[in-house]
């Protein structure tokens, strides 16, 4: 028997340990197709389509280059790409990040120094809007990452529902009515009045939460701001001013185009009870590409939005590309880095070839200023987002912020359901991010 | 000559070993103690861990979360183990009595087991569609059948995604249970039963004084590896929530949050700390499981 003891306690042991043990096999899994030193080839390692679409303009110009593009999930980004340059591999040679990965992968010395002799990146830093400068910039301002697209965000509404609410759709008069929390809250009560719903869902409260930054010198700042945007999405909940219709659910979706049911949640709309009361959305509040999200989905509606600012200028994702600190092949990745990111040519290229992502690129932005867009009532979308750019404050950006949105939405979420009371949310927020950050205090 | 001979012979030994100990000495026992090595450092999954000494251990028996979750864990396999060994040991009961003459027991044994061959994905996706509140099936029966007037929101609240978790695991394991309690009954000679019948013993009788006697072992080790399983709980809770623990962190379990602390947070050597942790409870649950079970004979 004491054999069988002895037994279920080393079962015990190998069972539970090699969970942890197992995620520093990846260390020694470097990538078995390790780049020849060949000047002709790149290996990019990208989120999106994008970068793919940019590789096969450069190799039009430049036939002796061969690039491949492997676009990897952002769900399983880092952990691949910490694989891969965790073993210091060879490839890939590009590699690019959104704004919240980058700290992680700066610390780590996955980026070369773009600052550094012979790219000196900083010679370019008047050509693109500030705050995608200093984004790809580490703790101690050298050049890491640099972006091709600028994602300024906006609130997107409909001009039929403005004109039936406030009898105008004029943008800097909607504006106003988004200025601050306490005016949305009466905003949402008086559309709601209309039979309408301010936002699909009190989700779309949270890109307004970066007026000041959520971690001063190491302290999480819940300042009056962060109290006011959980108790504005309390609210606008609990009143039902909202459709309940979260962001990406098919409802969402649909919402774009003409009525909803109240409360679809992320059933497919077949499935909602057909007696379910109907509703419109008024508003979207979403960074630059939602713009595009809302054109493609407004079908009947099209050319009936209109954008304006919300109450602070903020911005969400973005593709930030830089070179592997490990890369054989560092002088033709510099050159088609800057060839995507620094290069006016092909900012403008791109802003016609996506038909409408915002370039990072001033020139190309004071160009387009006074283009019409005909999706938002002809209104100057590239003056707007142009603006909102310049406007965003990047010294309020930590690199906690959007984890730190995740576990405040929770909080929100359990208060919002009647599951917490504020205080025992806001107890549990405190303890989630100092488990996850145990360099911060409350 | 024939010395040699045996010799060789003796030496074959290790190679016969050797596959094995290669892949566990690579797979197994260098994870195990890389982990504990890393539990005494901060490393973030890159560059150089720095060691810390107790840091991360005193860090994590302060940490309210790790609490929480270990106690979601005791919780949902507390739960869990009463329905397993209930229902296996009340089919066991069924089909070893004489009197019933069930027939079939292969085909039971194989039907029973079945839910053990799903992969726990299949499970919770499953599981994830029945439960649905607002067009899941069983709200849509139990509201048919006029049980409830509204659906219940079984994973959205905490108390009930608990419950729900515990059943499931309930579901899938209680035929494993079943088939270790049967094999065990059945390899209880038939002399026992013949002489307790003569001796005038009841179902009852034979029950508590024979067959749980004898089934001891079979219990324990039942026991232990359900309570191994049972706090290593993870794949389930991962699938069916957001993989965070939602509703309100009542299904962060100990293994869970490990691992989102060393793949989502980057606390390599604080994860490895949980897991030392968790070992050594298991390891004490185990002894003391062992203690009540066979206490008496040792004292």
């Amino acid at each position: 028997m004491k054999m069988k003891k002895i037994m279920s306690m080393a079962l015990a042991g190998i069972m539970v340990l090699s969970m942890v043990g197992c995620g520093n096999k990846a260390e020694s899994a470097t990538d078995s197709a390790a780049a020849d030193s060949n000047s002709g080839k790149l290996v990019i390692w990208t989120l999106s389509e994008d970068l793919e679409n940019f590789a096969k303009h450069y190799m039009e110009t430049n036939k002796d280059v061969q690039i491949e593009t492997v676009i990897i999930p952002p769900a399983d980004y880092t952990t691949k790409l910490s694989a891969a340059l965790r073993g210091k591999a060879a490839t890939p040679d590009i590699i690019v990040g959104e704004p919240q990965m980058l700290p992680d992968f700066e610390d780590a010395g996955y980026f070369e120094n773009l600052s550094a002799d012979p790219y000196n990146a900083d010679e370019y830093s008047d050509k693109l809007v500030d705050y995608v400068w200093k984004a790809g910039q580490d703790a101690e301002g050298n050049v890491r990452a640099i972006s091709y697209q600028a994602t300024p965000g906006g609130i997107y509404y409909r001009r039929d529902l403005a004109q039936d609410v406030y009898g105008t759709d004029d943008p800097a008069v909607i504006g106003e009515k988004f200025k601050d929390y306490a005016t949305i809250k009466q905003t949402a009560q008086e559309v709601r009045d209309k039979g309408y719903r301010i936002f699909s869902d009190t989700g779309s409260l949270r890109w307004f939460a970066i007026t000041d930054p959520w971690v001063v010198d190491g302290k999480i700042n819940i300042s009056d701001e962060k109290k006011e945007y959980m108790d504005t999405a309390i609210d606008l909940y609990q009143n039902k001013l909202v459709a309940f219709a979260p962001e990406w659910s098919a409802a969402w979706f649909s919402s774009m185009a003409g009525p909803i049911p109240m409360n679809a949640e992320w059933q497919e709309l077949d499935e909602v009870d057909a007696n379910a009361e109907q509703t419109q959305v008024f508003a979207y509040a979403l960074p630059s590409w939602g713009s595009l999200t809302i054109r493609d989905n407004a079908k009947d509606n099209a050319g009936n939005y209109g954008v304006c600012a919300g109450p602070t200028s903020y911005f969400g994702g973005g593709t930030f590309v830089g070179i592997s600190a490990y890369s054989k092949n560092k002088a033709q990745a510099w050159d088609f880095v800057k060839y995507v990111t620094l290069t006016e040519e092909t900012s403008k290229w791109w802003a016609e070839t996506s038909k409408g992502d915002i370039v990072s690129m001033k020139s190309v932005l004071e160009e387009y200023k006074d283009k019409e867009n005909e999706a938002y009532g002809n209104q100057k979308t590239y003056q707007f987002f142009y603006e909102e750019a310049q406007k965003i404050d990047y010294t309020t950006v930590t690199r906690y912020d959007d984890q730190l949105k995740v576990f405040y939405g929770a909080a929100i979420e359990s208060v919002q359901k009647g599951e917490k009371t504020k205080e025992e949310a806001m107890k549990e927020f405190y303890d989630k991010a100092k488990s996850a950050y145990p360099e911060l205090s409350e | 000559m024939t010395g040699k001979k045996k010799k060789d012979m003796n030496h074959m030994g290790y190679v016969f070993v050797a596959p094995f100990l290669i892949v566990f000495l690579i797979f197994s026992a260098y994870p195990v103690i890389r982990t504990l090595y890393l539990s005494f450092t901060q490393y973030k999954g890159y560059g150089a861990p720095t060691f810390i000494g107790f840091d991360n251990y005193k860090r994590v028996v302060t940490d309210p979360i790790f609490w929480t979750a270990l106690g979601n864990t005791a919780k949902i396999w507390g739960i869990n183990i009463v329905l397993q060994l209930g229902l296996a040991f009340l089919l066991t009961i069924v089909f070893s009595d004489i009197k019933y003459k069930m027939r079939g027991l292969s085909v039971y044994r194989a039907l029973f087991y079945l839910p053990n061959l799903i992969a726990a994905t299949s499970v919770a996706f499953l599981f994830k569609v029945l439960l649905d509140w607002q067009f899941g099936s069983l709200n849509q029966i139990l509201i048919k059948a006029g049980i409830i007037k509204s659906g219940i929101n079984w994973l959205g609240q905490p108390g009930t995604a608990q419950l729900v978790v515990a059943v499931i695991g309930a579901w899938m394991w209680f035929g494993n249970s079943f088939i270790m309690l049967m094999a065990g009954v059945q390899g209880i000679s038939r002399d026992y039963f013949e002489a307790a019948a003569i001796d005038g013993a009841g179902r009852w009788r034979t029950f508590g004084s024979i067959i749980i006697p004898l089934l001891k072992p079979i219990l324990l080790y039942v026991a232990i590896t359900s309570l191994i399983g049972g706090l290593q709980l993870f794949d389930i809770p991962f699938l069916i929530t957001d993989g965070a623990g939602a509703p309100s962190n009542a299904l962060n379990t100990v293994v869970l949050y490990l691992y989102n602390s060393a793949f989502k947070y980057n606390n390599v050597g604080y994860a490895g700390a949980i897991a030392y942790l968790l070992f050594f409870i298991i390891g004490i649950v185990s002894a003391i499981e062992y203690k009540v079970m066979y206490g008496k004979k040792e004292d």
